[in-house]
């Protein structure tokens, strides 16, 4: 029953901050300079009534609650209405490049994930010396611009776009994640463990892991918001049609629904990403 | 001042890190020429005498450009992250007195914006406004749409330091002794309020010079000709041809912003290995 209501909570928070999203940027797209501008109006054969009559449909077209209800209304259809800057679907435009997004997004994450794991991995079991190179490798990282980093490692590898989500992932979640492990190690159940003879190894499986899988878990959620963000810079400069270049494009280009749509993907992914922290940590302060 | 100066010493990447952000702070005065000056004669120049770094494609001497472009970025990161702790400070304060009703709204607010990747927002918000926009008035709005987008990290951070202070012991043993209740709550929030908030800057500035740069590179920045990171960075996307000299900004920007880091992890090092050979 408590597991209901929790859920039901969660997902009406999650509509309410979905829905304010898309108003927002709604908002946001119909109020930037050049929203709106139609070609028509500089054909001289259009007589002035024309003009004002194509104006009136824009300016009608402007208003957020206008643009948010015709968005749901052709989602209802399943195109979700046509792309300004493209002429075609939206839905299909999405289509073809959600799979390519998708496959550089788990793709960084998983392998930032793996060598931040591996890195803690070899601190915890054999020394915390082993931690100074990583460390300098993460806060080195952290003040590069990712749209630099793909720029350098475009140069290099046809997978730049992977290795540069992977490397801004990485120093976030390397440098959260030691520092949480340290701490997990540095517990007195955890130095009681080892002086009855528990192994280093043991006690990060057995002590350590366990106690920091909330705040993991937190991370990992946390850590799908940054590749997302790392891969719109990444994919525009890697020149890769995917769903970050799509929202630069559409935010320059003045695609209002484009814009909207990608909102509501994006806010919706990091909303799912971030809910399990909710329900595993009630849950075990429950427990 | 002894003190700060002697640790300053002791720690040489920090001291040439404070050296090198004097330079750039002094640029009018060490830059060979202005920023937007062009020698028609040296277009690509190498490195020479009188262009330490060579010149760019048009002429313009790339050393007095990084002075100028670091200047702009961390005074224009600084007075963004300024704005940024500004508003957070106040929507944090006044969320922390208000009504809980109010406070659930404005806590919600702030979901609002980190629901979205920081990023992704701050390209939709600087797209919407205008983009070929003269230059000092484009630094003005790439660095306030910075600067409003981060608001929701101090204000959270200031709003439940507040409310946990308000039954704090050290504010009911202020009262105990004899001060009235208003006055202990501020004396004792405003020392906290203030430490979280510098804490809080001093993530900001190196977070909006990284951002700016960003931008710059997608083209979203400050226009040109004033030299800014993200402007400077963006010939690495927009030419073929990168030669060291065009990564140049990058190094010294990345060493510029860590140097603080690196010097205390290096010094930590330096005192691990001390203690290891004396002690052994």
């Amino acid at each position: 029953m408590k597991a209901a209501f929790d859920f039901a909570r969660w997902t009406l928070r999650s509509v309410v901050i979905l829905s304010a999203a898309i108003l927002a940027s709604a908002l946001l797209a119909g109020s930037s300079p050049g929203t709106g501008v139609d070609e028509r109006e500089l054909d001289a054969r259009l007589s002035s009534g024309s003009i004002q009559s194509i104006r009136a449909d824009h300016l009608r077209e402007r208003s957020p609650l206008f643009m948010v209800r015709a968005v749901l209304r052709d989602a209802i259809h399943g195109s979700l209405g046509t792309s300004s800057l493209y002429p075609v679907k939206i839905s299909q435009l999405l289509k073809a490049r959600a799979a390519l997004s998708a496959r550089y997004l788990a793709g960084g994450l998983l392998l930032a994930w793996a060598f931040a794991a591996a890195l803690i991995f070899l601190e915890q079991s054999i020394s915390t010396r082993l931690s100074f190179f990583p460390r300098l490798a993460a806060i080195v990282l952290l003040m590069v611009p990712s749209a630099a980093l793909a720029a350098a490692l475009g140069l290099l590898t046809a997978g730049a776009p992977y290795f540069c989500t992977a490397a801004v992932v990485f120093a976030r979640v390397y440098t959260v994640s030691s520092e949480i492990a340290r701490k997990g190690a540095a517990t007195r159940h955890s130095f009681y463990a080892l002086a009855n003879g528990m192994r280093l190894r043991q006690r990060l499986f057995f002590s350590v892991l366990p106690e920091a899988t909330p705040e993991l878990l937190a991370l990992l959620g946390l850590s799908v918001n940054i590749a997302i963000g790392a891969l719109i810079a990444v994919e525009a400069v890697c020149d890769k049609p995917g769903l970050g270049r799509l929202a630069i494009e559409a935010a320059m280009g003045r695609d209002t629904r484009v814009v909207i749509v990608l909102t509501a993907i994006i806010c919706a992914l990091t909303q799912l990403a971030n809910s399990h922290r909710q329900f595993w940590i009630k849950r075990r302060q429950w427990l | 001042m002894a003190l700060t100066l002697r640790s300053l010493t002791a720690k040489p990447i920090v001291l040439l890190a404070a050296l090198l952000l004097v330079a750039i702070v002094c640029a009018g005065l060490l830059a060979p020429c202005r920023y937007d000056a062009q020698d028609r004669d040296a277009i690509s120049a190498g490195v020479s005498r009188g262009h330490l770094l060579g010149t760019d494609d048009l002429g313009r001497d790339r050393f007095s450009r990084l002075l100028f472009g670091l200047r702009t970025s961390l005074l224009a990161a600084s007075a963004a992250a300024a704005l940024t702790i500004i508003l957070g400070a106040a929507i944090g304060t006044a969320a922390s007195l208000a009504p809980p009703l109010l406070t659930g709204a404005v806590l919600g607010m702030s979901d609002l914006v980190l629901s979205l990747p920081w990023f992704f927002l701050l390209v939709i918000l600087r797209a919407a406004l205008p983009l070929s926009a003269p230059p000092a008035e484009s630094m003005v709005l790439t660095f306030v749409a910075l600067g409003l987008i981060g608001w929701p990290i101090p204000a959270r951070l200031v709003c439940d330091f507040l409310v946990s202070q308000r039954s704090s012991r050290a504010v009911r043993y202020a009262v105990a002794c004899g001060m009235d209740e208003p006055r202990a709550f501020r004396s004792v929030a405003l020392g906290g309020v203030f430490s979280i908030l510098l804490a809080q800057f001093l993530v900001f500035v190196p977070a909006y010079v990284v951002a700016e740069a960003n931008l710059g590179i997608l083209g979203l920045g400050i226009t040109e000709p004033m030299p800014s990171m993200g402007g400077m960075l963006r010939s690495l996307v927009a030419s073929s041809s990168r030669s060291f000299l065009d990564w140049m900004p990058i190094y010294v920007m990345v060493f510029l912003l860590s140097a603080g880091q690196l010097g205390s992890m290096w010094s930590k090092r330096w005192n691990a290995i001390a203690c290891r050979s004396f002690s052994s």
